[in-house]
Formats: C-alpha cells, structure tokens, sequence
C-alpha cells in the first residue's frame, strides 16, 4: 500500500492540511490554527499514516473523518513521547526539595496539562507511591484526545522497548526496583493500574482549560507544537490554573515569555521549576 | 533570500572531529552552526561544556523558539529534535526517527526548507543511515553536500549511506572538510 513515507519526508503540504483542519473546524468545532504549521503538518501526515489515510485514499476518506479517527489525530499532533521521570534532575529535586516537605495535614492538587502520554503522571505516581504521600494529592489529567485518556488510563507506556525508563527510575528511586511499578498486560508492558485510580481524567483542548487553583502544574513540552503568537496565551492560561505559591515545571528546554515569568519566582532555572510569586 | 548556514550531523566516532572542526573556526564565522550528534538521552550536562574546551566561540544548546543568530553554534539537545523554522529554533518531544532524538534527518530537512542553496550540510562518522533522507533533501534544495571519507571514519555507515542515495556533492578527508567549511564561511564575509 502506498503510503505518505514516515517520518519528516513528504509531508503533506499546507494546502491539504488547511483542508483537514477546515473539516475538523466544520465537523468538530475544533479550532487548531494555534499549532506551528510545519509541525502540524508533519504530524497530521504521521496520523493520516496511522489511520491507513494514503494520498491515493485521501479524496474518499478524509471527508469522512469520524469522531474516533478524530481522536487519533488529536493523539497525534500533540507529541509526547517520552519516558519515566525524563530528565532526572528535574525530578530528584521535585522529590527532594518540594514533595518531600509538603505538610502531611494537607490536600494538595496536581494538574497534568494536555497530556497525551502518561509518562509524567506515572512518574509522579511512582513518587507519591515511594513518599507514602499518594493520599495527600488529588490529581486531574487534561488531555486533547480521548483515545490518549484511554491509553493513560489503561497504563500504556509510549516506549515499551526503552531501556532509559529503567535506568532513570534508578537514578532518581535507586533503592527499589521499577517492577513492582510495571506488568504486562496482553503482552504488553504497562503501568500499575492501580495507581491510576481516583484520577481525573478532563477531555479538553489546551485554551479550554478547567479553571481551578493547582498547587503543582506539569506542563513539560506541552508548548513545543504551538505557533509563536499562541505560546503567550497558552502560557497565561497555564498561569491562571497555579495558586498562588504553587509550581510550574516545563521542558527543560522550553522557552518561557518575559511577561509569564515575572509572575514567578525562578526556583531552578535549568531544571525549569517555577514558584508563583 | 536567508543568510548561509553550516549543518553538521554525526554519531558514534564524530564528536572529536566535531571539536577539531570548532577549534579550528575563524573568531568571525558571521553565520550559524547547527550540529546535531546522536548522544546519550539522559546526558544532558557536559556535551556542549565539553565542545566549549577548546574554542571561545559561543556554543549553545538552544531552548524552543530561539532566534537564530550568526556567529553562533547550536547543538541539538539531548532527547529533543532539533528543527531550523522561519529563522527560529524549534524543538520537538516527537516519536524517535532512525532510532534517533535528536535526529539528524529532522535538523538537515528543516534547514534545507529554510536556507534552501544557501545551506552547507555535512555527514560525518555514525553507526546508522540518520541524516541521508535530509542530506538528499540539502542537495534537492540546492544547498551543498560533503561526506567525510568512509576511510576516515570510526564507523562509516553514516557517510556510506549518503554516498549511496547519490546525495553527497563531495567526499573528503576530515581536513578537507575543514577546508572547505573556512572557505564557505570566507565567501560570506
């Protein structure tokens, strides 16, 4: 079968991407002119692969995008493969300086922001878990895709294959081994479901967020897809769901905007955690 | 029309001719570097303190939405794709391609759309094909090609894979790779 070539190679071009995002706008409602066109378009060349969409099915098929082939393409042009605990520091010193010295008396809440891999939520569970602190935290999930709620919520893990899952947990939980974390289920490697019970799990796009005060906010590489005029907005968006004293983490290698981080407190710049002033 | 611009990719047995090649570049190269080296995902301290040592040219591994400045070199970061948009630094937690985050193909094909003939990409030693489909897609936008000679390389399937898909302009030994990047720089200033 002829299909659009993987990876980063001829991907479709903006034409035929304008296209789709016109049919997703007129079926669905759904707006995503905020993401970085060249990127939205490779990664809607990636989905339209996965849905078996090629260029010589593409006139029948695509006018005729159901709500689940919908739901793949939100999974998909909101990249976030990762791994457990990526970027160690990062979590060594959430552990360490932040969730280590919580008050026990408390509630504290948790948002994971337009998720569509569950790698971060798994890893703060896995911290929670080994800090005996799991009651202390109520925690929301808000992703674009329901087929990405489905997969978190069944504990997929994105890189099954992935050796660097294993030797984080080991740089940041060094004494206990990752498998009581980790089973198969159908053959295939995944989170203890246990552990994701009594989440929140929000269908929502990135501008429709739950509007409540959080006391930590992951955001780790949630704006790398966006256009440049939407970063700003997406950023006080963000913002706006973090009480005051709370945290923000991001990618290590985001950019954050002048006028968003006056409004924190930088607590540890190269790790990328932020204090709400 | 965009100002030139060097892109080097490599993998195993490249990082030290990466050094040699920075440690021999003129004080005012005017225009940017991008390299982009397969590297251990979780080793994101000591990469680009290390390519530092011997040059005072500033190196960075640049954040999301960087603008692109001449006279500057930026090295791909652990675990993220490196992409050349508009004449800003995007990053990317994508799928791995060839294997590969960074890729090498991802930094060589949006450099290509971007500087299109005014772009100089070179492939150096590796141990896999990532950064053939993109050194194909330089030659196809106009831009110049050079492959370090398989017998020059610690591990040659990087180079040979290029030579292979006919994308490489010229093959040549590390200091005639040399040669030709102060010579590009040279013709801009």
């Amino acid at each position: 079968m002829h299909k659009y070539r993987h990876g980063i190679l001829n991907i479709i071009d903006r034409q035929t991407s304008d296209i789709i995002k016109k049919i997703i706008f007129k079926e669905f409602a759904i707006d995503l002119s905020f993401l970085e066109d060249f990127i939205f378009r490779k990664r809607l060349t990636y989905s339209l692969n996965f849905l078996n969409i090629t260029p010589l099915n593409y006139n029948e098929q695509i006018t005729i995008i159901t709500n689940n082939q919908l739901q793949i393409i939100l999974h998909c042009v909101f990249p976030d493969e990762t791994e457990l605990f990526r970027d160690t520091d990062m979590w060594n010193l959430l552990k360490i300086y932040i969730l280590s010295k919580i008050n026990r008396e408390n509630k504290y809440k948790i948002l994971f922001f337009n998720a569509t891999a569950g790698e971060d939520l798994y890893s703060t569970l896995i911290l929670l878990n080994e800090l005996k602190i799991k009651d202390n935290f109520e925690i929301t999930l808000i992703s674009p895709s329901t087929y990405s709620i489905e997969k978190i919520k069944n504990g997929i893990i994105s890189q099954p294959k992935n050796r660097t899952s294993i030797l984080n947990y080991k740089t940041v939980i060094p004494k206990e081994s990752i498998t009581k974390y980790l089973g198969y289920i159908n053959n295939t490697l995944s989170f203890d479901n246990n552990l994701l019970n009594n989440i929140n799990f929000i269908n929502c796009l990135p501008f429709d967020i739950v509007s409540e005060d959080f006391d930590i906010v992951f955001s780790r590489n949630k704006a790398l897809c966006f256009n440049n005029l939407n970063i700003e907005s997406l950023f006080v968006e963000i913002s706006k769901n973090i009480k005051q004293l709370g945290y923000m983490i991001i990618g290590t290698n985001e950019n954050t905007p002048n006028n968003i981080i006056n409004s924190f407190k930088i607590i540890y710049n190269n790790e990328k955690i932020f204090q709400k002033k | 029309m965009n100002n030139k611009a060097i892109v080097i990719g490599g993998s195993a047995g490249s990082f030290k001719i990466v050094m040699q090649i920075i440690s021999l570049l003129p004080k005012d190269f005017n225009i940017p570097i991008f390299i982009c080296l397969h590297r251990l995902r979780s080793a994101r301290k000591g990469f680009t303190e290390t390519l530092k040592v011997k040059s005072s040219i500033k190196i960075v591994e640049p954040n999301d939405n960087e603008i692109i400045e001449p006279n500057k070199i930026y090295v791909a970061p652990a675990n993220y794709h490196m992409y050349i948009i508009d004449g800003k630094i995007r990053l990317s937690v994508e799928e791995e391609i060839n294997h590969s985050r960074p890729s090498i193909d991802v930094t060589f094909y949006s450099a290509a759309e971007y500087y299109k003939e005014n772009l100089l990409g070179i492939i150096l030693s590796g141990a896999n094909n990532d950064g053939a489909n993109g050194f194909l897609k330089i030659k196809e936008n106009g831009g110049k090609t050079i492959a370090q000679l398989p017998s020059d390389c610690e591990i040659s399937v990087m180079p040979l894979s290029c030579i292979e898909n006919k994308s490489a302009d010229k093959i040549l030994t590390i200091n005639d790779i040399i040669k030709n990047i102060i010579i590009f720089i040279s013709l801009n200033i």
